[in-house]
């Protein structure tokens, strides 16, 4: 590698090793995502493909931008700008106090980037903090788009093995196999109401069944009058009927009237009345002063 | 192809009467008084000769229409050399075998030409070629009427000569590998005695002999070369190097040493400005000082190709138009309230090469024909018909990255199925297909395609630069694929 040199490893990702690396010729700072080829016969392995292709098209301010694609016989490198702290060490890093300012910036980055995701047809299908980078700005940037995908053909072959548990809407926990914008709009409202609380995670499930009694409790039993085409979804099965929270205080106590609807409007069981990204940029949460 | 099937039982038939005629007609004593000359006579129509003992035979196997006045009338000896009159001769060498067989005249290989001549229209030259041969015959010593060795050898050059064989070999091999589409002449005494040409075994026989089919012949045995090229992709260059999908795309790789392949450039987003990543990367092909990457790039070398389909945006029917289909054997009427078509009943050979033929002036710097694209098409589709989690959106989108593909003019016949095969893996992964199905994508795409797995994988990466990364297609470019698909499931 000579572009680039490899400074000290920074994690593992769902694929390969990242590297914190610098460019000999800039010195700017950049991660280096790297994949083996070697081992797997299936070719490049497509979450790598869907960085490259995808990210290739999203050139935002709130998208990790990516620089460079190395590629040699045995390894794949992929070339980020570099962030100096994701979401979640964020979190930790607060012990548990965080301006509400902060809270409202972060989440108008991430819908902002999110709706240019969407606009250019691309789900991210794995939103959650530690996907999301903020930099020494404080600017926010999606990250990490191996399980992205495009959409606009409707077909019902989309995979439902997707976003990590915590942050998986209902109709995908049902096993909805087609989907769109919503499934990415779920899990931004997870993230809001987890950054309004410092980060405590709002539905931290340990499983399928216990991520939909969580949300279920907090929002009430979706039923096919509230959510037609419910129990035709392939993994629908029957829960308690828990009544809706109005107990949003207690949920998040540091929002403020405006910030709880938003929130309540992200986190809707139907996806089709969840708010859109854009929308959402659109709330007057984020007009008031 | 009818006439092809003539023409192979014709030149069979001509074949051995070539060779009955070739072996009755060694005589016994020189004289050939014993000799059945007759039999040449079903060839060459009408050798109405009173003295058959003394009459020089032509027999031209592929043309039969010579001048046969100016064998037959004559008395003279000198005239009976008037067989070669027809002939593109170009060089004549007479040698001296122990036999009868007293001199072999190879003739350059057949060229259109030969067979219109006509003695009425005999050009200068050939005349002069008469003469010379006349002469070069009569300059002869006699010889003894018992036994027919001419000694002498001469060679009579004319300006479009062409090669000599030596007649040797060709006899003594029985059948002749080096002196392909070669005309003889056998002489006796000064006389010519028989000219026949010889024509090699081939397993392809038919019409490798009919010139007025050799065109098509050579693009039939093509496609037939091609079969066994698709087979073993890599026969033409795996020997002895390594298999190298980029080269087979045409796209040179820039080693900076450290054998790792910069492809930061490729990085433009293809839609910011509604344009096409083409226009982005050529915009960054001039300010880009080590521009060999780029220069090599497919798609680059496309776009400079052809500047007046720069803008032209990628559409599915631009290539496989659907309209291409009835050729001109279509007739439209526009009516006032409606519109009717006729299509009258087409041969499908004659519709196949008519809308090849369209497509190929549609499109000079493509090397596959439409047909061989829908038949890639129907192979692609049929993946779908065996697993269905492979579904029609998979196809159609990599059919969209095989079509840019072919419109870069990076498609060839050699790689034409590995980088379908790769479109298919590409489409299938952004697709959701993993694990085990797209372990069984894989085995599917080696069996239809015929190719090799480790060939396909590598080939993959190759195919993604040469589609400058660019698998997020826009919906539109998409969707007619996928319609017409779903329209003939």
């Amino acid at each position: 590698m000579q572009k680039y040199e490899k400074l000290e490893k920074i994690g593992e990702g769902t694929y390969g090793t990242v590297f914190k690396g610098r460019n000999r010729e800039t010195m700017e700072i950049v991660a280096l995502k790297r994949v083996r080829l070697d081992e797997d016969d299936k070719g490049v392995p497509s979450s790598a493909l869907r960085e490259i292709c995808l990210l290739k098209e999203l050139k935002h301010k709130n998208i990790v931008r990516l620089y460079d694609v190395l590629h040699s016989d045995k390894k794949l490198t992929l070339v980020f700008e570099h962030c100096d702290q994701d979401l979640k060490k964020y979190f930790d890093s607060l012990n548990g106090d965080i301006s509400l300012d902060i809270v409202k910036s972060f989440m108008y980055q991430l819908l902002r980037g999110l709706a240019f995701c969407h606009s250019h047809n691309v789900l991210h299908r794995d939103l959650k903090p530690q996907n999301l980078l903020i930099n020494k700005n404080n600017e926010l940037k999606l990250a990490d788009f191996g399980l992205a995908r495009a959409f606009g053909i409707p077909v019902k072959c989309y995979s439902a093995e997707v976003v990590t548990l915590w942050y998986r809407p209902p109709d995908v926990l049902f096993g909805a196999k087609l989907y769109t914008t919503s499934i990415d709009c779920w899990s931004a409202g997870c993230i809001f109401a987890e950054m309004a609380n410092a980060g405590r995670p709002l539905f931290p499930g340990s499983d399928v069944d216990d991520q939909l009694k969580r949300i279920f409790k907090l929002l009430g039993t979706p039923t096919e009058d509230t959510w037609p085409g419910l129990t035709q979804l392939s993994d629908y099965k029957p829960f308690p009927l828990y009544p809706a929270t109005n107990n949003w205080n207690q949920v998040v106590p540091r929002l403020n009237s405006k910030g709880r609807d938003l929130l309540q409007k992200l986190l809707v069981c139907r996806p089709t009345l969840r708010l859109s990204a854009e929308q959402a940029m659109a709330h007057p949460y984020f007009t008031e002063n | 192809m009818s006439t092809n099937l003539n023409t192979a039982e014709k030149s069979k038939i001509r074949r051995r009467l070539a060779a009955v005629s070739f072996l009755s007609n060694i005589s016994l004593d020189g004289t050939h008084r014993d000799t059945p000359f007759g039999c040449n006579q079903n060839i060459t129509s009408h050798h109405g000769s009173r003295r058959p003992s003394k009459r020089a035979f032509a027999n031209d196997i592929n043309e039969t229409d010579f001048n046969n006045d100016k064998i037959t009338k004559p008395e003279k000896e000198q005239d009976r050399l008037s067989i070669s009159s027809e002939s593109d001769c170009a060089k004549i060498s007479t040698s001296v075998p122990k036999g009868i067989i007293s001199s072999i005249i190879n003739f350059q290989p057949h060229r259109e030409r030969g067979r219109t001549i006509s003695s009425s229209n005999e050009t200068i030259s050939e005349r002069r070629q008469q003469l010379m041969l006349k002469k070069a015959l009569c300059t002869c010593p006699q010889q003894n009427a018992n036994f027919g060795a001419t000694s002498s050898t001469e060679s009579l050059t004319r300006p479009k000569c062409v090669h000599i064989n030596n007649p040797m070999p060709v006899f003594r091999n029985g059948h002749c590998m080096s002196s392909e589409d070669t005309r003889c002449i056998i002489t006796t005494h000064q006389k010519p005695l028989h000219v026949f040409s010889i024509i090699p075994f081939r397993k392809r026989t038919s019409s490798s002999i009919s010139r007025s089919n050799a065109k098509l012949d050579v693009r039939a045995s093509g496609g037939r070369r091609r079969q066994a090229s698709t087979s073993r992709p890599m026969s033409s260059n795996g020997e002895n190097q390594p298999f190298d999908p980029f080269n087979l795309l045409g796209i040179e790789r820039r080693f900076d040493g450290s054998q790792e392949v910069s492809y930061g450039y490729l990085l433009v987003p293809s839609r910011v400005t509604g344009s096409s990543g083409g226009n982005a990367l050529k915009k960054h092909h001039h300010d880009h000082i080590d521009t060999l990457v780029l220069r090599n790039h497919g798609i680059v070398r496309y776009i400079s190709h052809n500047d007046d389909m720069d803008d032209e945006p990628y559409t599915a029917d631009m290539l496989d138009d659907p309209e291409l289909s009835a050729g001109r054997h279509r007739t439209l009427l526009t009516f006032t309230s409606y519109l009717t078509s006729v299509i009258d009943y087409v041969r499908q050979a004659d519709l196949k090469k008519e809308l090849n033929d369209k497509f190929r002036e549609k499109y000079p710097h493509i090397q596959l024909t439409l047909s061989k694209l829908r038949s890639i098409k129907r192979d692609m589709r049929r993946i779908n018909k065996l697993d269905g989690k492979i579904d029609l959106l998979t196809i159609a989108q990599a059919y969209v990255y095989f079509e840019k593909l072919i419109l870069a003019g990076l498609i060839n016949k050699i790689n034409r199925k590995l980088c379908a095969g790769a479109c298919l893996l590409l489409s299938a992964k952004l697709n959701d297909v993993k694990g085990e199905t797209l372990k069984g994508l894989i085995e599917k795409i080696e069996n239809i395609f015929r190719i090799n797995r480790k060939e396909l994988i590598s080939s993959e990466f190759a195919v993604l630069v040469a589609l400058e990364f660019s698998l997020h297609v826009p919906t539109s470019e998409i969707r007619p694929h996928y319609e017409r698909l779903r329209y003939e499931s």
